[in-house]
């Protein structure tokens, strides 16, 4: 399943980046490069949804793609599929349930809300059982505190709680393969009974420790999507993730950018204020015309440079930018192209 | 306080009617000022002799602890234990969680933290100004004798802290160390008449025994047999990740009766939490695993303890098959030998300091780059990668080059006989300490060829006298394995869907029972 998604990230890439790349995606590096890389390419789904990933294993897994014969390099290392690779992605593809993933979405809440989960299914199974020592599976200071906050609404009706928790969760599992709703299910502690390892899973199916994790990914995702899209039918897993949802996916710094802009500052005077570099400040920009709604284009580009920019883009059916810059005789700087390209790839109008 | 009243406090204040061997003496000790160096076996509750005085005395415990796992197993079971005003303060905390704990240190009652900490002149200043150190606890105090001496040479400025801290008590806690061990603990921490509570570590109810084999599958054979005829909680250990991985994996696949998994340092940290509960749970019989298993494993019904490698001197051998029959019931330690197994230590042992090739290389460096080019020292990653060595090697040079004057804070001091004669001597101090653990890695190995009772000569070096065991003594004695009875209750395989799993998890459906076999996996 991660090979698949690894020949399914070398695919859409085009042979334009390199396998570092990847690995800023999958692992979700907080870059305006990557975020704008994850649009163009069509790789949204897939953004963030293994955080641990190690470059070692990734290599790892290129080196056997390539002895395989899937993937080769160019002379700049850059892999690209082979014939034999891409025959291979379209019998596969559809083995996996890489269609329940929603990175670009989730990445931001999706352990936030499953750990909130895991931790306070322990503490009430164990509390409801009159068992009140017991180690907690998690360790992460925010989560504690919301299971504690939680658990004080919550101690005089565990039992409902629960209850109503096994039904919600039911609903969700029995609409996804059984295979998946079981490792999801194994995966939960509960009184007296710890879950399974990730080294468990994979040895229990018999998968890799990387498949494991992208079905986990999948399975959480799919929890978050259903809920998310129907908070009255799933009203209390909603209350494990409705304070997350809001947050548009901006770096910080981004953030920072955004406030001066919103208050009528031009890049050039925030350059000067925050002390950044120009590019810096135009990376954000990048940022926001990716998952911004209410971003304005036309606050940076006039609308006839941004029809020519998205012209060319569709007539040339790429993404890179210093092909686009050539063919308009650099008539537009990066930024302008950067700019328009993110916007069209969001799927707004350049118009 | 008189002494009768200590129970009531232990009821009271830790849930256990009676003291283990040792506690109470050290304890009393501690109470009435006396600096004690408290050698306890392990799984015979050593921390208990600074949590219980920390609940009389006034001031702060300040607990000196090797590692940081360690600390954090210790931290988070006081803290289920419904007791607050534990710290402990390690690398791993961020500036602002640093500064949050500084801020209140003269609120918690006990302190853990690494010798290296203590030597942060910000953390020391916080600790000599605001806090009341009242008792200072040398925990696996063995490690300033083991490591003090090559790479962790704070340990060996704790006698300077003391001072600092206005000389409190101090407790020096160990498990296993020999006479020269001893001596050594108490002359680094220069107090030369500390009290000592020197208690024996044989176990009685463990019985030994070494089977020779000619290779890691016959070993892994032998294994299934036992398992088979022995479906008991066993830990097996191993020298590398890969072969607890592997022997985990091939055991699994013969034994379906048993549940079974392994354990390394290098799995994250939450699978290794739900590993380690699930087996502390007996929701797992066999763990295979590396020596990263252990500390801090109190799981009292562990009946066999298997090594299928070496590990690389006695005292560790002593503290892992300690782990067996922690309730007192008839336990089993295993270990296997093969041609040539002694090997794997031995190559561990020589690459644990570094070899003259890369003493006189960095030197060389050294010379170059910072006395000729005039580079100060850097920061250890800077170094470590400049000079492509480990964090260790580095560490332990860079402690040799200091005490030869050759290294000044980030200064290179270059002068060429005393750079000389300190080649030849760090040169001659590795040798020295490689052969001190080759001699260690022979006893072990010598042991294992004994044709004489394996549980005296086993612990004749750390004592005088035995006690007689209560069950089976050894292989050479009176044990094998077809003698050995155990409970053969075996788990049964039970098949359920996701759906009566996440009922369980949830609570619903038929009321749980408390002995119902866990899931098989
Ligand atoms: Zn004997």
């Amino acid at each position: 399943m991660f090979q698949t998604l690894v020949l399914h990230c070398v695919h859409q890439y085009k042979g334009e980046r390199s396998l570092s790349a990847i690995l800023h995606m999958l692992t979700g590096k907080k870059s305006s490069q990557t975020f704008q890389d994850v649009h163009a390419y069509g790789l949204t789904p897939f953004f963030g949804i293994y955080r641990s990933l190690q470059r070692k294993d990734l290599e790892e897994t290129a080196i056997t793609l390539q002895q395989n014969g899937y993937l080769k390099q160019y002379d700049n290392g850059n892999p690209f599929l082979t014939e034999k690779g891409q025959v291979i992605l379209r019998q596969k593809w559809n083995d996996f349930p890489f269609s329940f993933l929603n990175g670009m979405h989730f990445h931001y809440m999706d352990q936030t809300y499953w750990s909130r989960l895991l931790l306070f299914v322990q503490t009430a199974s164990n509390i409801a059982m009159g068992e009140h020592q017991f180690i907690p599976v998690l360790d992460q200071k925010e989560i504690i505190t919301w299971v504690k906050q939680k658990y004080q609404k919550e101690y005089n009706q565990l039992p409902s709680h629960l209850k109503e928790l096994y039904d919600e969760l039911s609903d969700i599992l029995t609409q996804i393969p059984s295979q998946l709703a079981e490792m999801i299910v194994y995966r939960m502690t509960g009184y007296h009974r710890y879950g399974f390892s990730k080294e468990q899973l994979a040895l229990k199916y018999d998968i890799s420790i990387h498949d494991v994790t992208i079905c986990l990914s999948a399975g959480i995702h799919f929890q978050l999507s259903t809920i998310v899209s129907n908070p009255t039918r799933f009203p209390v897993l909603f209350s494990y993730c409705k304070d997350c949802i809001d947050d548009i996916p901006l770096t910080q710094s981004a953030k920072k950018t955004k406030e001066w802009l919103d208050k009528g500052f031009t890049i050039e005077q925030i350059c000067r204020i925050r002390n950044l570099k120009e590019s810096t400040i135009q990376d954000h920009i990048v940022e926001f015309a990716l998952v911004d709604p209410t971003f304005s284009l036309h606050d940076f580009v006039s609308i006839e440079t941004a029809q020519d920019i998205s012209h060319m883009a569709e007539m040339l059916n790429t993404n890179r930018l210093k092909a686009i810059k050539q063919s308009l005789q650099d008539k537009y700087t990066y930024f302008q192209i950067r700019v328009v390209l993110a916007t069209v790839q969001k799927g707004g109008s350049s118009s | 306080m008189k002494p009768q009243t200590y129970e009531s406090l232990l009821e009271q204040h830790f849930g256990y009617s009676t003291f283990r061997e040792g506690q109470k003496e050290i304890i009393h000790d501690v109470l009435d000022g006396n600096d004690v160096l408290g050698i306890l076996p392990t799984g015979t509750g050593k921390s208990l002799c600074y949590q219980f005085p920390a609940v009389l005395m006034e001031g702060t415990v300040l607990i000196i602890s090797p590692l940081i796992s360690l600390m954090i197993d210790q931290v988070k079971q006081l803290k289920q234990q419904g007791y607050k005003k534990v710290t402990a303060i390690n690398s791993f905390l961020n500036v602002e969680q640093k500064r949050e704990i500084f801020r209140n240190l003269d609120s918690y009652k006990l302190i853990y933290c690494s010798p290296e900490m203590l030597q942060n002149p910000q953390f020391l200043g916080e600790l000599s100004n605001k806090v009341n150190v009242s008792l200072f606890v040398v925990d696996e105090a063995h490690c300033i004798s083991q490591w003090g001496h090559e790479f962790r040479p704070d340990y060996l400025k704790l006698d300077d802290t003391l001072q600092q801290l206005g000389n409190p008590t101090l407790l020096a806690l160990s498990a296993t160390a020999p006479k020269n061990v001893q001596d050594d603990i108490m002359e680094q921490l220069g107090r030369t008449h500390m009290k000592k509570h020197i208690y024996p570590m044989d176990r009685e109810n463990i019985a030994f025994s070494v089977e020779h084999v000619s290779h890691m599958s016959e070993k892994i054979e032998r294994m299934k047999e036992i398992l088979t005829s022995h479906p008991v909680p066993t830990m097996v250990y191993f020298s590398s990740r890969q072969w607890s991985e592997k022997a985990a994996y091939e055991l699994s696949q013969s034994l379906q009766h048993l549940r079974i998994a392994f354990y390394h340092g290098g799995m994250d940290q939450e699978d290794r939490l739900l590993i380690q509960q699930q087996f502390m749970n007996d929701q797992l019989d066999v763990i295979c695993c590396t020596s990263a298993f252990g500390m801090g494993v109190n799981k009292s019904n562990i009946r066999l303890v298997i090594h299928a490698h070496l590990p690389s001197q006695l005292e560790s051998f002593i503290q892992e098959v300690g782990r067996a029959g922690r309730d007192g019931k008839q336990s089993v330690s295993l270990t296997f030998y093969s041609p040539g197994d002694s090997e794997i230590p031995k190559a561990f042992i020589e690459g644990e300091l570094p070899n003259e090739e890369i003493l006189h290389s960095t030197i060389t460096f050294l010379y170059q780059w910072g006395h000729l080019k005039g580079n100060h020292v850097k920061s250890d990653e800077e170094m470590e990668s400049m000079l492509e060595i480990g964090e260790i090697h580095w560490r332990f040079l860079r402690y040799q080059f200091e005490k030869h004057g050759m290294i000044e804070q980030t200064n290179i001091i270059y002068d060429k006989n005393r750079w000389k004669h300190a080649y030849e001597e760090i040169k001659r101090f590795i040798q020295e300490r490689t052969n001190i653990k080759h001699r260690k890695l022979d006893e072990l190995v010598h042991w294992l060829h004994q044709e004489d009772c394996l549980r005296k000569s086993l612990y004749q070096p750390f004592q005088h006298s035995l006690k007689s065991p209560t069950g089976f003594c050894c292989d050479r004695c009176d044990f094998q394995f077809n003698r050995w009875e155990v409970d053969k209750r075996q788990y049964v395989k039970q098949v359920s869907s996701w759906m009566e799993e996440l009922k369980q998890i949830c609570l619903q459906g038929e009321p749980y029972e408390m002995d119902k076999p866990g899931r098989t996996n």
